[in-house]
C-alpha cells in the first residue's frame, strides 16, 4: 500500500490511489476457481464429459454390438464376457447401455437446440417489442404452458406417428416456448434497466441492443434453464422409449431397455437395474451442475435475517487494551454500552476465509442523548447496528466484549431473548419506509398485529391505540388512514407510520438506519423534526446512521466516525463540527457543500475507501490522507482525546485539518 | 452580461402521462408530467434544475434525450428539432445530446468492458480505426480521472464514484454539445460527490459542453450552476441566476426547499430551523398537501 499523496497532480483529477476492488485477473478464471470450490457439481460434469465420451465413441467402445444378441443365451446374469449380463434375447447389456446414452443425449440435444434455436430469439424480439404480436404469442404459450406437457408430447406423437426424432423435434417445439416465457420475462426485466436506456442515449440500434446489451445479461439463467432442459429430456427420451413411441427396436435405449426389463421382470430381475440407475444418475448429474452454475451466477449469497446471528462474548477474557470509548454526555449511566463489537463475513461464498467489516468497535450511548454513527458507503454503520440488534443475517459472525443494554448483557443472549428486547426496549426504522410496509395489508392490520401478538391487547383496543401513534406523528385523520394501503401513503407518511411503529412498545432506544435518505429535502426536515420532538416527549435515546452531516448538525448530540469498519472518531456535534481531529472526519466536513458563492473547486477527499479485503497493518486512512507520516504505518489505536477519541498518530499536534486549501488540492 | 444565443431551446413542453381508467368505458384523462415548461441553455453554460421527487425534473431531460413522447412544445438543439411525438430522434442528435445517470452501477451494462463501455459510442457513429479508438478511449478516461490500465475491467470492479467517471467518460466521447445529467451525484458519497462534481467543472472548461444538471440538493446545484430553474408539480415556479435564487427565492415554494437545506453550521442550523417552520406553516395554508 502506498502511503504517499500523489503531490504533483491537483487532488480533483489525481486518478483514485486507493487501492481498487479487484486485480485485473480475468473474470472467467476466477468464476472457474470459484466453481471448483464447490464439490458436487465439478464432480457432476466430470460425469456429464464422460457419458458424452461414452457416447460419442460407443460403437468403439462397446463389447458387443448393441442390436444382435446369442439367442441361447438370454436373460444372463454378469460375467466376464458380458459385464452387466445379457437381456431377453441374449444382446450385451453394457454395449446397449452405451449406445442407449447416445440416444439419450442425441434426443436432449435435438430438443434443446431447437429449443434455444426457436425460442431465444423469438422471446428477445417478443420480450422488447411487445404489441400485438407479444400478445398472441403469450396467450399461445400460456395454453400449451396450462397442459401437462408429457401428455401434449404424446397426443401430438400418437397423431403424427412414432420415432425419436419426431418426438424430440416436438418436444423441442414446446421446450421453445418454455424458452420464449423465460427469455421474454428477462428481456421485459432487463429493458427497465438504466443501461439500456443508456445505450439507447449513444444511438445503439434494435438488433446491437438485444445481442450486446440484453442477452449477456440474462444468458446466466438461460444457460441453468438449458442444464435441467438436458435433464428432462432425458427423462423424456425415456418415458418416450419405454411407451415405444420414441428408439424404435432394435436401436437400444434406456427407455426401451426397460421396458424389455419390465416384460421379464419375474425371471430376471436384474435387467432392470442398468438402465434405470444410468437415467437416473445422469439426470441427477446435470441437475446437480445447473445448481452449481446457478450458485455461481447469483453473485451474492443471501443469508437470510432468519438465521441471524446474536452477538457471541469474546472468549479472550483479558482486556489487554484500555478500550477508550465514546462515551460522552448523557446523566449517569449509559444506556447502552459496547466494547470491541467485531463482525466478520466469508471472504468469499462457501469460504472459509473471513473478513472483518467491523472492527472492534467501542462506544457508549448516554440516556436521553441522540447519537449520530456517520461514515461512507460500505464502512460498515449498519452492520454495526443490526449486531446490536442481533440481527446480522446468517454468513456473519459477531463477537463483542460486552453489550450492555439497561443493566443486561447482551452478548450470549439467546433468540428469544433478544426477540423480547426489539420488541419491547428497541425500536428500528429503515431508510426506504415502502419497502418495509407489506403493500398487501392495510395500515391499520400492520400496526395492530404487533400490538394484538406480543401484547395481547383486543382488535378494538389496539386499532385505538394505533389510532393514537398515527396522531402522535402527525398524521391527519388518524383514525380513517388506518384502513389505507401502503401504496396511498406518499415515502414522508410511510416513515411516519415506520415511526409510529416503531414507538408503540415505548421503547428506551430507536435505532434510525437512514431514515430520510430516500425523501425529499423539505418532507426530510419534517421528519427530522418529528423525530426530534417525539425523543424529547419521551425522553428515549436515539442512534441515527447517516451519511449526511447536514442532519447530524440537526438532530444529534453525539457524533461516531466510521471508516472502513473502525471508528475514527468520538465525540460531542458541537466540538467535532468545530474542530475535528481526525484528518477523514475535517476532510468529510470540507467537503459537504454549503449554500454559499462559489469560490474555485469543491474541496474533496482524494481518492476511494480501500477494500476490506487488502487494509495494511497501518491508518486505514493512511492512502487518501494528505497528512500521512512513516508513523502511519503502524498499527493506530483509538484514544482518548477531551471527552471524545480519536484514531490519529496526529491528533495530539492540533494540526489546521480543516483548511480548505488542503482538501482543494491547493 | 450577455448570453450567447441559446444552444438548446425548450418551449411550452408538456408530457402528459394517460391516468390509470378504473373502467374501461371511463373516460380516459391524463396527468400533466410537465405542464408548459420553457427554457434555454446557453453553449457552456450549465442550467440547474431543482424541485422534489414527482416535480418532473426528470421527465423534462427524458424528453430532451428523445426518450419521452412529447405531448406539445418543441425542443431544439443546435438545429435538429425533435417535436414529433414518438417519432425516432435522428442519429445526428444522438450525437449531441448524451446523458448521466443517477445510478451508475444500473447505467452500465454489467457485462461489458470499461474499454467497450466508453468505446461503443465511438464504434457505432464514426468510423475511426480500432487503435484510434483505443487512444481516445484513454484520452478520455484521464479527462475524468481514471487510467488505462482499468481499460479491461467490469464496472463491478469500481467504486461508485469511478463507475460514474466511467459514465461521464463514455457521455463525452462523441464530444456533445449538451449533456443531460440527471441527479448524477445524489447516491455517491459527500467526499465522492464532489470529486464528480469537480471533474465535470474541469470537463466543461476544456471542452465548453452544456449541462442540464437536475438534482434535489440546491448547494449542490448552486455550485455548479449558473442559473436555476425550480419546478414544483409541472411547472417551472422560479428561474434565474443561481446566486440570486438560492439568496432570496421569491416563490413560496422555492423559499421553503432553501430553508430546507440543511445546514453544517450548528448555530445556523438551528436559526433556520425556526425560519423554516414559519415559512412552512405558511407555505401549508396556501397549498394544503406539501407532503404528497
Ligand atoms: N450479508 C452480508 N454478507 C457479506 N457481506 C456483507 C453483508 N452485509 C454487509 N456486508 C459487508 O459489510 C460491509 C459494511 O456494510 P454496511 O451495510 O454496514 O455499510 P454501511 O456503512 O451501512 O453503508 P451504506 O451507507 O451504503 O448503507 C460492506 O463491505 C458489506 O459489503
Ligand atoms: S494516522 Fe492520522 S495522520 Fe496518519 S494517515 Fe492516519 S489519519 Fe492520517
Ligand atoms: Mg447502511
Amino acid at each position: 500500500m502506498t502511503v504517499s499523496p500523489d503531490a504533483t497532480v491537483p487532488a480533483t483529477s489525481r486518478p483514485d490511489a486507493g487501492p481498487d476492488r479487484d486485480f485485473p485477473g480475468k473474470r472467467s478464471r476466477k468464476m472457474l476457481a470459484r466453481f471448483l470450490e464447490q464439490k458436487s457439481a465439478p464432480t457432476a460434469g466430470l460425469f456429464l464429459l464422460a457419458i458424452v465420451a461414452v457416447a460419442v465413441f460407443a460403437p468403439y467402445l462397446a463389447p458387443h454390438p448393441q442390436d444382435a444378441g446369442d439367442l441361447l443365451r438370454p436373460s444372463e446374469m454378469p460375467s466376464v464376457d458380458h459385464w452387466l449380463g445379457t437381456d431377453s434375447l441374449g444382446r450385451d447389456v453394457l454395449s446397449r447401455l452405451m449406445f442407449g446414452a447416445r440416444a439419450a443425449l442425441l434426443a436432449a440435444l435435438v430438443a434443446v437446440s431447437i429449443a434455444v434455436a426457436v425460442g431465444l430469439p423469438l422471446g428477445l424480439v417478443l420480450g422488447y417489442r411487445g404489441g400485438w404480436a407479444d400478445r398472441l404469442v403469450m396467450r399461445l404459450a400460456e395454453g400449451v404452458n396450462a397442459m401437462p406437457f408429457l401428455l401434449v408430447a404424446i397426443t401430438l406423437i400418437a397423431v403424427l406417428g412414432p420415432g425419436l426424432t419426431k418426438s424430440m423435434v416436438i418436444v423441442g417445439v414446446i421446450y421453445a416456448v418454455m424458452v420464449l416465457r423465460l427469455v421474454r420475462g428477462e428481456v421485459l426485466a432487463a429493458r427497465e434497466e438504466l443501461y439500456v436506456t443508456g445505450a439507447l442515449v449513444v444511438g445503439v440500434g434494435t438488433t446491437r441492443l438485444l445481442w450486446r446489451h440484453v442477452l449477456p445479461n440474462i444468458a446466466p439463467s438461460l444457460i441453468v434453464q438449458v442444464t435441467t432442459m438436458f435433464a428432462t429430456s432425458i427423462i423424456v427420451e425415456a418415458t418416450l422409449s419405454f411407451l415405444g413411441l420414441g428408439t424404435q427396436p432394435p436401436q437400444a435405449s434406456w427407455g426401451n431397455m426397460l421396458a424389455d426389463a419390465q416384460a421379464s421382470a419375474f425371471d430376471h430381475w436384474f435387467l432392470a437395474l442398468p438402465a434405470g440407475f444410468a437415467i437416473m444418475i445422469t439426470v441427477l448429474a446435470f441437475n446437480l451442475f445447473g445448481d452449481g452454475l446457478r450458485d455461481l451466477f447469483s453473485r451474492e449469497s443471501a443469508g437470510s435475517v432468519l438465521n441471524a446471528n446474536a452477538a457471541r462474548p469474546l472468549v479472550e477474557g483479558v482486556v489487554e487494551r484500555e478500550h477508550s470509548a465514546g462515551s460522552v454526555g448523557g446523566d449517569g449511566d449509559p444506556l447502552m454500552s459496547v466494547r470491541r463489537l467485531s463482525v466478520s463475513f466469508p471472504a468469499r461464498p462457501s469460504s472459509d476465509e473471513r473478513i472483518d467489516v467491523v472492527t472492534e468497535v467501542s462506544f457508549d450511548i448516554g440516556r436521553r442523548r441522540v447519537i449520530a454513527l456517520v461514515g461512507e458507503s460500505g464502512s460498515g454503520k449498519s452492520v454495526t447496528a443490526m449486531a446490536l440488534l442481533g440481527l446480522v443475517p446468517d454468513p456473519g459472525r459477531v463477537t463483542a466484549e460486552t453489550i450492555g443494554f439497561d443493566g443486561r448483557e447482551l452478548t450470549g443472549a439467546n433468540e428469544r431473548e433478544l426477540r423480547a428486547i426489539r420488541a419491547r426496549e428497541i425500536g428500528v426504522i429503515f431508510q426506504d419506509p415502502l419497502k418495509a410496509l407489506n403493500p398487501a395489508f392495510t395500515i391499520g392490520t400492520q400496526m395492530t398485529e404487533s400490538m394484538r401478538v406480543v401484547e395481547g391487547m383486543s382488535k378494538r383496543d389496539a386499532r385505538i391505540r394505533a389510532a393514537e401513534l398515527l396522531d402522535m406523528v402527525r398524521i391527519d385523520r388518524a383514525a380513517d388512514r388506518l384502513d389505507d394501503y401502503p401504496h396511498q401513503f406518499s415515502g414522508g407518511m410511510a416513515q411516519r407510520v415506520m415511526i409510529a411503529m416503531a414507538l408503540s412498545s415505548s421503547p428506551k432506544l430507536l435505532v434510525a438506519d437512514e431514515p430520510t435518505t430516500a425523501l425529499d429535502v423539505t418532507v426530510q426536515s419534517d421528519i427530522l423534526d418529528l423525530l426530534r420532538d417525539l425523543q424529547a416527549e419521551t425522553g428515549m435515546s436515539m442512534l441515527i446512521i447517516t451519511h449526511d452531516q447536514g442532519v447530524v448538525a440537526d438532530i444529534a448530540d453525539d457524533l461516531m466516525v466510521m471508516y472502513a469498519g473502525e471508528l475514527v472518531e468520538v465525540g460531542t456535534v458541537e466540538k467535532v463540527f468545530e474542530e475535528p481531529r481526525h484528518p477523514y472526519t475535517a476532510g468529510l466536513l470540507a467537503s459537504v457543500p454549503r449554500n454559499r458563492r462559489r469560490e474555485g473547486t469543491l474541496p474533496s477527499i482524494p481518492g476511494t475507501v480501500p477494500a476490506l479485503d487488502e487494509l495494511g497493518p497501518g491508518c486505514r486512512f493512511g492512502a487518501r490522507c494528505p497528512f500521512v507520516v512513516d508513523r502511519c504505518r503502524e498499527p493506530v489505536d483509538l484514544v482518548g482525546l477531551g471527552d471524545g477519541a480519536v484514531r490519529c498518530v496526529r491528533a495530539p499536534e492540533r494540526l489546521a485539518l480543516g483548511d480548505a486549501d488542503i482538501w482543494s488540492g491547493r | 452580461m450577455t448570453r450567447r444565443p441559446p444552444l438548446l431551446e425548450v418551449q411550452d413542453l408538456s408530457v402528459r402521462y394517460p391516468a390509470a381508467r378504473r373502467f374501461p368505458w371511463w373516460k380516459s384523462r391524463s396527468n400533466a408530467a410537465v405542464d408548459h415548461v420553457s427554457f434555454d441553455i446557453a453553449p457552456g453554460e450549465t442550467l440547474g434544475l431543482v424541485g422534489e421527487s414527482g416535480s418532473g425534473k426528470s421527465t423534462v431531460g427524458r424528453a430532451i434525450l428523445g426518450l419521452q413522447r412529447i405531448s406539445a412544445g418543441t425542443i431544439r438543439c443546435d438545429d435538429v428539432h425533435i417535436t414529433d411525438a414518438g417519432r425516432k430522434v435522428p442519429r445526428s442528435y444522438r450525437r449531441r445530446v448524451q446523458a448521466v445517470f443517477q445510478d451508475p452501477y444500473g447505467s452500465l451494462n454489467p457485462t461489458m468492458i470499461v474499454a467497450d463501455l466508453v468505446g461503443e459510442p465511438l464504434a457505432l457513429h464514426t468510423d475511426l480505426p480500432r487503435s484510434t479508438r483505443t487512444e481516445r478511449v484513454v484520452e478520455l478516461l484521464e479527462m475524468v480521472g481514471l487510467r488505462s490500465r482499468h481499460l479491461s475491467r467490469h464496472p463491478y470492479q469500481f467504486s461508485g464514484g469511478q463507475q460514474q467517471r466511467i459514465a461521464i467518460a463514455r457521455a463525452l466521447a462523441l464530444e456533445p454539445a449538451l449533456i443531460i445529467l440527471d441527479e448524477p451525484v445524489s447516491s455517491l458519497d459527500v467526499s465522492i460527490q464532489s470529486q464528480v462534481i469537480n471533474v465535470l467543472e474541469q470537463v466543461q472548461a476544456k471542452t465548453g459542453v452544456s449541462y442540464l444538471f437536475i438534482a434535489h440538493d440546491l448547494a449542490v446545484v448552486r455550485h455548479i450552476s449558473a442559473r436555476i430553474a425550480v419546478m414544483y408539480r409541472g411547472r417551472i415556479v422560479e428561474e434565474g441566476e443561481a446566486d440570486r435564487v438560492c439568496e432570496k427565492p421569491e416563490h413560496p415554494y422555492s423559499q421553503l426547499l432553501l430553508s430546507s437545506i440543511l445546514n453544517v453550521d450548528l448555530r445556523d442550523q438551528a436559526q433556520r430551523r425556526a425560519y423554516r417552520h414559519e415559512l412552512a406553516a405558511s407555505f401549508r395554508r396556501q397549498e394544503p398537501t406539501v407532503d404528497q
